[in-house]
């Protein structure tokens, strides 16, 4: 129960442990918006607005990726959410339900979207027997309408709802074609907030069994329920333990299934923002054009596999020693088995590689552009798979490490005034050891033990603050096999997720929930599917949270 | 984009119509605006100055520009260069005098609030856009901010914002940037006008009615989501009804020049900055917007800039290799390598200028009616939010005396008064503070 310590210092404010100096440089924290900002010079402080906003809203905004889902398993229409922009982040997650305020420009962004999806939407509707869009029919209309709010909605319309369609409909076809008034009605259902935020209301403290649907939904599919979904909900067999697994198991299994589950981890993990075209064409060589794309299948892949697949486990997410490769993903691996464009399974060296943790795709997200840099990847271990927070240097710091072209000291040697500079220290030796760890991958993942002047990596070092204590470790494997094995790592997962399936921060109310589900994984040895069995059962997953 | 036969079609439909040959057709603004015409402009750049040395220097006239600024020397007749500025909001709260963080919240809002990451107030573009609707100089909210080198609205941290907490995205898709100012426009070039207005506006009615019964039943924090959800609703209807009083030629040969383009790309950004200004240029002209901005990148932007050649970095102070960015090199670069980076934006703004004094057919120029503010997120290496440079450009309609340089003294509160200064440019009236309260009142009086 380590980590039920944890929990409440991620509830606390700002620490300062005891790094050099007034440096604080770590507590398990939030931060503010994440992305862009030069490794060293984080400014990731905790966010005391957002952390004191442990609350809900009752209405969560379909999140970028969520709308081009939702849109395209509504209508059958795909790519829609090209017109929005991309969304804050708070924790590096994206449906935070307290960032998701909607501005002009967003306004005027979802209207470009809704007019552009109603137009192509319109040839693909299914309409009620014996209707047709080019001919008003009220009895048709309601039909539809009946069947369309449902779904775009995500529950059953009211009367006053279907009141204000029709009305909308008829007033439209006064001065225009039957179809452009259709078309007009799905328009503004999609401007709706009914459409573009998710219910979480309740009633008496309880999620209506249509906003258990949708919270499901959108935890495993990142989109909209689906019509069985719907009909588990109609018949209040989600408001059981059973009804809930069985659709837990239906869902995953589904191909939507790989879709959230992708989503959760690539925000987690930030492998989404690896940009492969601008490493150089130094870093690239002569690999082909899809390489970024080849690199994502291998990574989808791969996290598929792992966490929904026969060992459906975080043990195998962070610990493997396979992947998926085709031609290009095996020439990043310098595996010269693999030709052509089909993926298949390929055995790693279990002394260079350990699950999606040195996978190219993550390891370029977190090397920038085409340098490499110890103090990001420290940062990605400590931010990403322990949840710890990392401060800024203070100011007026004099961050200026000896001169690159006057000596010959290996990249190691340069950063080691970090170490001795007791201004430096407290913070960096925090997160440039397991920074060093990752030396011999260069920008793009590439295993290679010498730097280009034929110095052998040094890797060695000790992993500080790990719930087990201070760990030392020779090479990569070992220190990210520490990382798996840790409860900080199964708890900062389990906090991820849980904020994940809330669109919040944890509160105190989540606390018993936190608790349990972060034994469970760690007893489990990463049991994914019992995990998310244990979250969406659990009260708290029933509940709309604590509100202000 | 929508069908683009169509919106040929009603293009030369409309172009037939018009006396003018020029791409663009003057708005037709129903009811004339009660002041004349101001336009305001503004101009941000990342990663600050760094070199104290290179900014303008010298007093009134005969001052120099500074090598960094060298590409502006054409135009030095029509802008005021301010130094020693200090970035507005820091003393008053609980900020650190460092980091981007702080600088790039505060450059435009005077509200930057470090512990959230969030900046409590608009900024200056915003804000302005919103006071020209209040006070009924125009009939619309707008204030694009377009951008190259910026991904979204998800940067380290934003500059510019709607209102306090709510960060305005960066559009740097340039088909996206067209349809926030053309889209309607080229809807409404139809033949029945007013049935497609009605139908517009019976869309976005029920979207309101809708928006209202949901708030109804959210708890508080909820309702304020939504009531501020509900309340843009009604601003995009104001903004839909305005558009029916413009008549503009979209520059469409702009947008086809660039279409297919990857943005994100940097050996596209020259490309894409000459869109923008001339997507400026146009919407300025045709009224479809009084206020537009662009984001050379956003906060900490490394920016890259593979024309300039810049020598490459092998190993910088956070760690990196092998890196040419503008960032790393205000790490580790030279005064002579972060010039390369400077002089590319300099040239940028100053065929901005180049392309606003274009005379038009009814003799006029834009750049005699506009405000320029170009800033930057900090001054001195070391991320200080003093020795900040700032340029006012554009001839305001004479409100400004130009040509000079203004060398003020770090003092916070100059920047506050430059955001008075300009709102007051503007033709706004009854605006005598701006940003945090500790920022004091009244323009800057040294631009007087």
């Amino acid at each position: 129960m380590r980590h039920v310590r944890r929990l409440w210092e991620l509830l606390a404010l700002p620490l300062a442990i005891g790094c050099a100096g007034a440096i604080g440089c770590t507590g398990h924290l939030g931060e503010g918006p994440s992305g862009g900002d030069p490794p060293g010079h984080s400014d990731h402080r905790p966010d005391p607005t957002i952390m004191a906003h442990h609350t809900a809203l009752g209405a969560r905004r379909l999140t970028r990726l969520e709308y081009g889902n939702t849109v395209h398993d509504l209508l059958g229409v795909a790519g829609a959410e090209a017109k929005l922009s991309e969304g804050n982040t708070v924790d590096f997650l994206t449906n935070n339900a307290h960032v998701q305020k909607v501005g002009l420009s967003d306004l005027e962004a979802f209207g470009r979207a809704a007019e552009d999806t109603s137009t192509k939407a319109l040839p693909l509707l299914v309409l009620p027997d014996g209707c047709s869009a080019d001919v008003a029919n009220d009895a048709c209309l309601k039909t539809f309408l009946q069947g369309f709010l449902l779904h775009a909605f995500r529950r059953p319309p009211t009367d006053t709802e279907l009141a204000r369609y029709q009305k909308l409909y008829t007033t439209i076809v006064a001065n225009h074609e039957p179809r452009e008034a259709l078309r007009s009605v799905i328009e503004s259902a999609l401007m709706a907030p009914s459409f573009l935020y998710r219910s979480e209301i309740g009633a008496l403290g309880t999620l209506t069994s249509y906003e258990v649907a949708t919270r499901l939904s959108y935890l495993l599919w990142s989109s909209m329920p689906d019509d069985t979904l719907f009909k588990a909900a109609a018949q209040g067999s989600l408001s059981t333990s059973d009804g809930l697994r069985e659709e837990i198991a239906r869902m995953l299994l589904d191909p939507k299934g790989a879709r959230g589950i992708v989503r959760f981890t690539s925000e987690w993990l930030g492998f989404d923002q690896a940009q492969l075209a601008k490493k150089g064409a130094d870093v690239l060589g002569d690999l082909p054009p899809t390489l970024q794309s080849d690199l994502e299948e291998e990574t989808h892949r791969f996290v598929v596999d792992a966490l929904l697949g026969p060992s459906h486990s975080l043990k195998t997410l962070l610990t493997a020693t396979y992947t998926f490769a085709n031609e290009t993903v095996a020439r990043v691996y310098h595996l010269d088995n693999v030709v052509g464009p089909e993926f298949q399974r390929v055995d790693l060296d279990p002394k260079q590689r350990r699950g999606i943790l040195t996978q190219p795709l993550l390891v370029a997200a977190h090397s920038k552009e085409s340098g490499y840099s110890a103090v990001q990847m420290g940062r990605f271990v400590r931010e990403r798979l322990l949840c710890q927070q990392v401060a800024p240097p203070p100011p007026g710091i004099d961050t200026t490490l000896p001169a690159a072209n006057t000596d010959a000291l290996p990249y190691r040697k340069r950063l080691e005034k970090h170490a001795s500079d007791t201004a430096c220290v407290g913070c960096h030796e925090f997160l440039d050891p397991p920074g060093f760890a990752y030396l011999p991958f260069d920008p793009i993942g590439r295993y290679r033990p010498e730097d280009p002047a034929g110095n052998a990596f040094d890797t060695t070092g000790t992993l500080t603050r790990l719930d087990q204590g201070s760990v030392p470790f020779t090479e990569v494997t070992s220190m990210l096999d520490a990382i798996a094995a840790s409860d900080d790592a199964h708890a900062c997962f389990t906090r991820r997720y849980v904020e994940h399936a809330f669109g919040r921060t944890l509160a105190e109310e989540d606390v018993e929930l936190y608790h349990a589900l972060v034994d469970g994984l760690v007893a489990s040895e990463g049991d994914f599917l019992a995990f998310v069995t244990a979250l969406v059962v659990s009260p708290e997953f029933g509940r709309p949270g604590p509100v202000q | 984009m929508a069908n683009f036969k169509l919106r040929r079609r009603h293009l030369l439909q409309s172009a037939a119509a018009s006396a003018f040959l020029w791409p663009i057709i003057r708005a037709t603004m129903a009811g004339a605006a009660p002041t004349p015409a101001k336009r305001l402009v503004v101009l941000f750049t990342p990663n600050g100055l760094n070199y104290k040395d290179a900014a303008p220097s010298g007093a009134g006239p005969d001052f120099s520009l500074g090598d960094y600024y060298a590409p502006l020397e054409k135009h030095r007749a029509d802008l005021v260069a301010l130094t020693r500025m200090h970035i507005g909001g820091v003393p008053y709260g609980k900020n650190s005098e460092y980091g981007h963080r702080s600088g790039g919240m505060g450059c435009l809002t005077c509200t930057p609030d470090e512990e959230t990451g969030k900046a409590t107030g608009p900024s200056i573009d915003q804000f302005v856009a919103r006071k020209l609707s209040e006070q009924k100089i125009v009939s619309y909210i707008r204030a694009p901010v377009f951008s190259v080198g910026a991904s979204g609205v998800s940067g380290y941290a934003h500059s510019f914002y709607e209102a306090a907490g709510v960060p305005v995205p960066l559009v740097n898709d340039p088909v996206a940037a067209f349809d926030s100012l053309f889209h309607e426009i080229i809807a409404q070039m139809g033949p029945d006008k007013a049935a497609l207005l009605a139908r517009k506006k019976s869309i976005l009615d029920a979207a309101w009615d809708d928006c209202k019964a949901y708030s109804s039943e959210l708890p508080s924090e909820g309702k304020a989501l939504l009531d501020y959800h509900c309340e843009r609703i009604r601003e995009l209807e104001k903004n839909l009804e305005s558009v029916y009083e413009i008549s503009c030629i979209p520059p469409e040969d702009a947008l086809a020049g660039v279409n297919g383009l990857d943005p994100n790309d940097p050996n596209q950004y020259n490309a894409m900055t000459d869109f923008y200004w001339r997507l400026i240029e146009v919407a300025l002209s045709c009224d479809v917007t009084r206020v537009a901005s662009f984001s050379f990148g956003d906060t900490a932007s490394r920016f890259n800039m593979p024309w300039v050649n810049p020598p490459v970095l092998d190993k910088i102070d956070t760690g990196e290799t092998n890196v040419k960015d503008h960032h790393s090199h205000t790490h580790a670069g030279t005064r002579e390598s972060v010039g390369l980076f400077m002089n590319w934006y300099a040239t940028k703004v100053s065929e901005l200028m180049d392309r606003l004094k274009t005379v038009r057919p009814d003799g006029t120029r834009l750049f005699d009616s506009t405000i320029g503010y170009w800033t930057t997120e900090y001054g001195d290496a070391g991320h200080s939010n003093a020795d900040v440079p700032m340029f006012l450009f554009g001839k305001a309609g004479g409100h400004f005396a130009t040509g000079r340089h203004v060398e003020l003294n770090n003092d916070a509160k100059h920047s506050h008064a430059l955001m008075v200064s300009i709102i007051q440019a503007m033709g706004i009236t009854g605006v005598n503070q701006f940003g945090h309260p500790g920022g004091g009142t009244g323009p800057l009086a040294e631009l007087a």
